[in-house]
């Protein structure tokens, strides 16, 4: 098919212009000082802070995310036919329950009806706000697959972000770091 | 994106069956090729499964132990499926130890059965990449590229793999030595994750922001490469 190296003479040269190579692309992708997280910079990455929206909730109220700046916020992308996302919505509701005076939880869903989410609240018992998202905030949150669950800080900064199914041990340390660095 | 595969009322998890399917094609992959190798088939069968279990469970023992406030008011969450969780550097880690007690126990040439077992890991790596690119996660960097939110770096990592693989296939009949194949697949795939490593989304970062994945394949990869060169004959 090919001929690979053999002799020592050709590892060596092979083999240092692979090292090379891979010095330099180690060297480039360092995370130097103009990439690091800054937290007065939206953008939907742990350490900067996390972009803004209005969306409207079950109620047909007006939420804003920045008003809420003060306490931490658990803020889930879900869907009604997205099975993980049925197995995570207890955890978000026992939490929203143990913590109400200390965290909010928001649950943005992915573009489906009224109806399909109002029966998922009664399925699911959910009291906490969900919000209705016509697709800009899941690309603006750079959602890649659903769940996705990001951890917002008090002072609205990315702690954390869980893309994909979380298992209950791993949401609930998550929960607790939230609230233990606040 | 697709962490379920729904068929009628059955929601299947993808990433575990794309696993457990792995696990099935490295065991008949292994058993194929023992006999090149002039490993006993039935020897290189129960290897496979000693590695692939030793990695399971020390990548669940890990798991839990990092998480043991959790798991102590819920002992019975540590056997339960669904609140399963696992460490996965300790399971490569667990698996690699009980590989090379497994073949020290049984007397075998470990240069011979690395050049042997270096396809069963890249096939298993592709299993547990596409898991994670359907489940979730392992998520790529921050993109616009092609429309996409994310870098597909889960599929960069497949491919990178697959031209592994070819390499390894290629390299059987110009194999000189025991642990050329290991040593000469080893140096492309260190390679190879030095690439795509930038594009993950949560790499680990060590002192003034190298990312350490890339500086333990550079490692590999020299150590690889000065293997190659101190074992290979002058010319």
């Amino acid at each position: 098919m090919f001929q690979l190296p053999q002799s020592r003479d050709a590892w060596l040269l092979w083999g240092g212009i692979l090292l090379a190579i891979g010095l330099v692309v180690t060297a480039v992708s360092r995370r130097t000082a103009d990439t690091p997280p800054d937290p007065l910079v939206e953008s939907p990455a742990p350490g900067f802070l996390a972009p803004d929206f209005t969306l409207v909730t079950l109620d047909g109220e007006e939420l804003t995310l920045s008003e809420l700046r003060g306490r931490p916020v658990v803020l889930n992308f879900w869907a009604s036919w997205c099975g993980p996302c049925r197995i995570e919505t207890p955890h978000f509701q026992s939490f929203s329950e143990n913590f109400a005076d200390e965290l909010v939880v928001l649950g943005v869903n992915q573009q489906e009806s009224a109806e399909a989410i109002t029966a998922f609240a009664e399925e699911f018992s959910v009291t906490y706000p969900l919000l209705f998202d016509d697709g800009e905030v899941y690309q603006t949150y750079a959602v890649f697959g659903l769940p996705t669950t990001y951890f917002i800080s008090a002072d609205g900064v990315i702690v954390d972000v869980i893309p994909g199914a979380a298992t209950e041990a791993v949401l609930v340390e998550k929960v607790e770091r939230l609230l233990r660095d606040e | 994106m697709f962490p379920f595969l729904n068929i009628g009322p059955l929601a299947l998890p993808t990433k575990p069956l794309l696993v457990i399917a792995g696990i099935y094609l490295i065991q008949w992959v292994v058993e194929r090729l023992a006999v090149r190798m002039s490993v006993p088939v039935v020897l290189a069968s129960e290897w496979v499964f000693r590695t692939v279990i030793a990695g399971f469970v020390g990548a669940r023992a890990v798991f839990v132990i990092e998480q043991w406030d959790i798991y102590l008011r819920n002992p019975w969450g540590i056997v339960w499926p669904v609140t399963a969780g696992y460490a996965v550097w300790a399971g490569w880690l667990a698996a690699g130890g009980m590989w090379l007690w497994f073949g020290y126990q049984r007397e075998q040439n470990l240069w011979r059965a690395a050049d042997l077992f270096m396809p069963t890991l890249l096939i298993f790596f592709c299993a547990l990449r596409l898991g994670d690119l359907f489940g979730g996660p392992g998520f790529g960097a921050v993109t616009d590229l092609f429309g996409l939110n994310r870098h597909l770096v889960q599929l960069y990592d497949v491919v990178v793999a697959l031209i592994v693989l070819v390499i390894w296939w290629a390299g059987q009949a110009q194999r000189r030595w025991d642990g050329w194949l290991f040593l000469v697949t080893t140096v492309m795939f260190t390679f190879g994750l030095t690439l795509t490593l930038p594009f993950r989304g949560d790499p680990i970062l060590i002192g003034n922001g190298w990312l350490l994945g890339q500086v333990v394949m550079i490692g590999v990869m020299t150590a690889a490469c000065a293997g190659l060169a101190y074992f290979s004959v002058e010319g």
